[in-house]
C-alpha cells in the first residue's frame, strides 16, 4: 500500500510539474468576503500567453516573463474579521516547501500589523519555481509559480502594475494597497 | 390518329436529368453549400469558444502576475524598510 501511495505521489508530482498542493485552502472560500483563485497550468497558460498583445508594453513584459513557465497558481482570501484561517493552513504549505530544492529566501514578520510574508525559491532542478505566502490577520495570499522566473522582472511588474486596474478590480484585494 | 402515350420516365432517368449540364453544376453547388455552411458554422462557434477561453486565460494570467509581482514587490519594500531602520539605529 505504501509503495502504491509513493508511486501515486511520484506520478502526480511529475504530471503537475511539482506544483504545491493548495486544495486544503479551498474550504476558506466560504468564510472569505473576497476570493481570487487562479489555476493556470500547461495548455491554459500557453493559450493565455498567446493572447497577450506584443504591442502593449505591459503585456509584452508579461509574455516574456511567462514564456518558460509551466504553471501559475494564485489563491487570495480576504476576510471581514480576523482569525478565519488557522496557522495549520499555512503550516501544511510550509511543510511542502521543506522538500529538496526549495529554499526560503525572505521572511518578513511584522508584530505591529501581524503580517507574515515569506518567499521561497526552487533551484537546482530544470525549471525551478517560486512560492510566496503573505498572511495578515484579514488576508491570506499564496502564490506558486512553476518554471523559470526572473524575480527582478516579476517584482518590477508588481511595482508598475501593482495598482489594480479595470476588469480585475472585483477579485483584487484592496486593503493591501495601503501597505504598499 | 391516336399516338401511343409516352412511357413514364423511370427514377434513374429523372436523376440523369439532374446530372446533365448545366444542371449538374447547380446540384453540385447546392450539395457543397449544404455541407459547407454547417461545417463553417461549427468551426466559427469553435473559434469563438477558443477565443473566449484564451481571453479569459489571458485575464487570469495578467491578474496572477500582478498579484505575484505585487506581493514580491511588497516583501522587497519591507526588507528595504527594515534595512533602512537598521542603518538608522
Amino acid at each position: 500500500m505504501k509503495i502504491l501511495w509513493s508511486l501515486t505521489l511520484c506520478i502526480s508530482a511529475a504530471v503537475y510539474g511539482q506544483a504545491l498542493d493548495l486544495k486544503h485552502l479551498d474550504r476558506l472560500a466560504d468564510k472569505a468576503s473576497k476570493v481570487a483563485d487562479v489555476t493556470l497550468d500547461g495548455s491554459l497558460l500557453k493559450i493565455g500567453a498567446k493572447f497577450l498583445s506584443a504591442d502593449d508594453p505591459d503585456q509584452a513584459k508579461i509574455k516574456k516573463l511567462v514564456a518558460e513557465l509551466k504553471g501559475v497558481y494564485v489563491k487570495t482570501f480576504t476576510f471581514e474579521k480576523e482569525g478565519e484561517y488557522s496557522e495549520a493552513d499555512i503550516t501544511s504549505i510550509r511543510k511542502q516547501l521543506q522538500s529538496p530544492g526549495w529554499s526560503r529566501i525572505v521572511g518578513v514578520q511584522s508584530k505591529k500589523d501581524g503580517e507574515n510574508a515569506e518567499v521561497y525559491l526552487k533551484t537546482g532542478e530544470p525549471g525551478g519555481g517560486l512560492a510566496i505566502i503573505c498572511a495578515n490577520p484579514k488576508e491570506l495570499t499564496v502564490v506558486n509559480i512553476v518554471g523559470k522566473i526572473d524575480l527582478d522582472e516579476l517584482s518590477d511588474l508588481g511595482g508598475s502594475l501593482g495598482v489594480p486596474k479595470i476588469d480585475l478590480e472585483k477579485t483584487k484585494p484592496a486593503n493591501k494597497k495601503d501597505d504598499d | 390518329m391516336n399516338q401511343p402515350a409516352a412511357p413514364e420516365p423511370s427514377w434513374w432517368e429523372l436523376l440523369a436529368v439532374l446530372l446533365r449540364p448545366p444542371r449538374v453544376r447547380w446540384v453540385a453547388l447546392s450539395l457543397i453549400f449544404s455541407v459547407m455552411i454547417p461545417v463553417a458554422s461549427v468551426q466559427y462557434r469553435k473559434q469563438q469558444r477558443m477565443r473566449a477561453e484564451g481571453e479569459r486565460a489571458k485575464e487570469q494570467l495578467v491578474f496572477a502576475v500582478r498579484v505575484a509581482g505585487g506581493k514580491l514587490h511588497h516583501v522587497q519594500q519591507r526588507v528595504l524598510e527594515i534595512g533602512r531602520m537598521d542603518t538608522r539605529l
